[in-house]
């Protein structure tokens, strides 16, 4: 069965990449790839800079700091109900091997081996941007730690998703069996809340870089912490090594646990199987579980079914807009989105209240947070084109023309991205009311505000069309899912698409900066607040030049056919 | 109105259809029929405008598909032999979906009775991953239905259906074409084909070989005399050597 698996994991690579290399025959493909390329090398040539003080800081902190991101990472499975991703099988692995005399422990080992891929894809990725991070140890020997790391991390995944998986199916029976990973899980959450108790006030206090960094190490040397980092410090032991020797030391203790984990794996399954009452019967019903884990996120089939009001006349696009909004509320990313901004404004609340230091801590964060969501909220949000491409068939017979699909399509994620980020803004802007040393005085601060609704919608409309762009051009390339397990391993490829998304966006920025700078001279010492007339013209140019693009790829879209995506 | 004029699509070197001409006035329908890979769904998708023909053009309605796509694909409705619905959204709110983008302004007057028609009135809320194969079906075709277009092309239209849905849907495209709309219909099921086509359209290869009513197309070829639909279209399509008379 093992020949099988290799057979088909090897072939399936092979003509994957044998398709890549014919669609370079595509110039667009070819020259977006020497780009890519162009923009890679130009970065390995450059010469490489000595770390300075601020990146030897960030080091001495970073291990105990990467623990605590395993730690986190290892929590996750347990908390939240992500088992999907870490099992699904693509339908055509469901069809063929489902059906096969194939027994699920087999399945997960073939799962296991699939997994391999992205998760050394990705080491490599990581060992490539961390290039600069400081470390002396040489690139091979990184590349293995970070394997281990994500080897570790996916297998406890599985694991976790396996033990979810059975407590679902068998109930109290399930309880008794998985009872010590549940009793060690919910040890390590309760102790996760222990340390952030005695943390945060410290790190709060922080004045400067050195002393969060002090304040976190000294939170990590509680002896509720030390239990806790014990498995995540091993974990990521090889990858902070500085010497071939530590590298040697931590090595073993990452590769016995890694092991352990297999077993673990492998034996949760075999639990899983031994304990079904009636095996075929059971069996079938789980396959049948298995086979609704598809990689996309999952409507809601349960509980009241809220809706919308939709008039039969109108904009006809506007149907689209609709039609994806139901989406994020069945999908529960529209709670997502609205218990964000609830959460920002209950969190700065007493800091609204006390309008002190408390104020600027949360008006930073908040903005912070706002900021962040420009290139991160188009990346994480998919509730346009790049959702709906399974749909493309679909959608090309609808009458709409190419450029309101497309535009209608980018406005489903604009508008909430931008919607959640007013809420921060304004969260920002009550926290910092009773503050008048802050560099923007109150005055400029609504102005800004009132402004906000304009400035926000053109920034994501732009970031949003550059990701639709991206998957209308290249169709190829952009996939509506992960092809396997996500997770944080899979997320170096994750990283250069923001990467490049960011250098797409900073380009697409120079036309409203330029804008900017000649309005803003233009009215100085005319206006009291020309600076906004400036920010509202550098908005309309990027809607302008967003509106161009969308034209654009609506005559793409348009002329797409369906066996692109390939 | 259907009309195809010169419809060639390529695919690189292969040839999926080449030179392709026919027309479907209103009340007609044509059946589309061929062996598998005769390029019958490629011609079909030219039509509901999803893939773009390589040569040729098409008229739903009088309006150009190339240059006034907006306009022809208002009037036309494709349902496919694999329905491709929207996961999250209800029965209900795929027809008002369909209602609002397609301007039908009696949307809400019209999608009870259609839900109705198709047996599907005590399935408004559910969502297509609640309904069996037949139903999404169904749906598809209420969908298609629901404006009333003037052009209906239909592939495979009765895959997934019971008998009764079978029967129900046979009587919807009949009465389509008597109330003036143009259809294609690929199947198949040739038994299906004769007892509703005004027309037959067989392509092999990606060319036509035979267009027009059985009775014409037979009357070209006097072998054919005497011979059912089946012997006919496989002698047409060169599958198997046409039975001595």
């Amino acid at each position: 069965m093992i020949d099988a698996f290799v057979y088909l994991t090897r072939t399936t690579l092979r003509n994957r990449f044998a398709s890549q290399l014919r669609r370079l025959r595509n110039p667009r493909y070819a020259i977006a790839l020497l780009l890519g390329v162009g923009y890679f090398w130009l970065i390995l040539l450059r010469p490489a800079v000595q770390p300075g003080r601020a990146s030897r800081l960030v080091w001495a902190n970073a291990e105990t700091l990467a623990a605590l991101g395993i730690l986190l990472l290892l929590l996750g499975p347990w908390v939240f109900k992500n088992e999907r991703m870490a099992l699904a099988f693509t339908p055509a692995e469901v069809q063929f091997l489902f059906t096969a005399p194939v027994t699920r422990r087999q399945l997960i080992l073939y799962k296991l081996f699939r997994a391999q891929i992205v998760i050394l894809l990705n080491a490599l990725i990581w060992v490539f941007i961390l290039r600069r991070s400081g470390s002396v140890l040489p690139a091979l020997l990184r590349l293995v730690g970070t394997w281990m790391v994500f080897t570790n991390l996916s297998l406890h995944r599985l694991g976790a998703a396996l033990v979810r998986t059975s407590l679902l199916e068998h109930g109290r029976a399930g309880i008794r069996r998985q009872l010590p990973a549940i009793a060690i899980g919910s040890a390590a959450f309760v102790a996760v809340l222990y340390i952030l108790r005695d943390a945060v006030p410290a790190i709060r206090a922080a004045e400067s870089a050195e002393e969060i960094g002090r304040a976190i190490e000294w939170a990590a040397t509680t002896p509720a912490a030390t239990a806790l980092l014990f498995i995540p410090r091993i974990i990521v032991g090889p990858s902070f090594a500085q010497t071939a020797t530590e590298w040697l030391r931590a090595l073993g203790p990452a590769l016995v646990l890694m092991l352990l984990q297999g077993l673990w794996v492998v034996r949760t399954d075999f639990a899983f199987e031994e304990a079904a009452a009636q095996a075929s019967l059971e069996r079938a019903r789980r396959l049948e579980a298995w086979r609704r884990r598809t990689g996309r996120p999952r409507v809601r089939t349960t509980g009241k079914r809220r809706t919308i009001p939709l008039a039969p006349l109108g904009v006809p696009a506007a149907a689209i807009v609709w039609k994806n909004t139901l989406l994020m509320m069945r999908t529960g990313r529209l709670g997502s989105i609205a218990g964000l901004a609830l959460m920002a404004v209950i969190i700065s609340m007493p800091a609204i209240q006390s309008r002190g230091m408390d104020g600027r801590f949360v008006a930073i964060a908040a903005l912070a947070m706002a900021g962040l969501l420009v290139v991160l909220g188009s990346r994480v949000l998919h509730n346009d084109l790049r959702q709906d491409a399974e749909h493309l068939e679909t959608l090309k017979t609808l009458p709409l023309s190419g450029s309101r699909l497309v535009a209608a399509e980018v406005l489903s994620s604009a508008l909430p991205i931008a919607l959640l980020q007013l809420v921060l803004v304004a969260v920002a802007f009550v926290a910092l009311l009773g503050d008048l040393a802050f560099p923007l005085d109150p005055g400029a601060r609504s102005v800004v505000l009132v402004l906000m609704p304009v400035l926000l919608l053109a920034v994501n409309v732009t970031t949003t069309t550059i990701q639709n762009g991206a998957s209308l051009l290249f169709p190829g390339w952009v996939r509506p899912a992960p092809l396997a397990g996500g997770g944080v391993e899979a997320m170096g490829q994750g990283i250069l698409a923001t990467a490049m998304l960011l250098i797409t966006f900073v380009v697409a920025l120079l036309p409203a900066v330029i804008t900017f700078s000649v309005v803003a001279l233009s009215v100085r010492g005319v206006l009291a607040y020309g600076w906004a007339i400036a920010l509202l013209a550098a908005a309309g140019v990027l809607l302008l030049e967003s509106w161009l693009v969308i034209h654009a790829l609506g005559r793409r879209f348009e002329r797409m056919e369906p066996s692109e995506r390939g | 109105m259907i009309a195809v004029d010169s419809l060639t699509k390529l695919y690189g070197e292969l040839t999926a259809v080449e030179d392709l001409s026919f027309t479907v006035a209103p009340g007609e329908v044509l059946g589309l029929v061929g062996p598998n890979g005769a390029g019958k769904t490629t011609t079909l998708r030219s039509i509901a405008g999803i893939i773009r023909p390589t040569r040729g053009t098409i008229r739903i309605a009088e309006h150009d598909l190339a240059t006034h796509p907006v306009e022809a694909k208002r009037r036309l409705a494709f349902i496919p032999d694999e329905p491709h619905l929207f996961e999250y959204l209800t029965v209900e709110e795929h027809l008002r979906f369909t209602g609002r983008v397609y301007g039908v302004a009696d949307a809400s007057a019209r999608i009870p009775v259609l839900l109705r028609e198709l047996e599907l009135a005590d399935k408004e809320r559910a969502l297509p991953t609640e309904l069996s194969r037949g139903m999404r079906q169904k749906l598809a075709i209420a969908c298609g239905l629901l404006h009333e277009p003037a052009a209906l092309v239909l592939d495979e239209p009765l895959t997934g259906l019971d008998p009764a849905g079978i029967r129900k849907m046979r009587a919807t495209i009949a009465a389509r074409a008597r109330a003036g709309a143009a259809v294609i219909l690929s199947s198949h099921l040739l038994h299906l084909v004769e007892e509703l086509c005004t027309k037959l359209l067989v392509i092999h290869r990606g060319r036509a070989v035979a267009y027009g009513s059985i009775a014409e197309i037979v009357a070209e070829r006097p072998q054919l005399a005497g011979l059912g639909l089946e012997d006919v279209f496989l002698a047409l399509t060169g599958d198997v050597e046409t039975p001595a008379t």
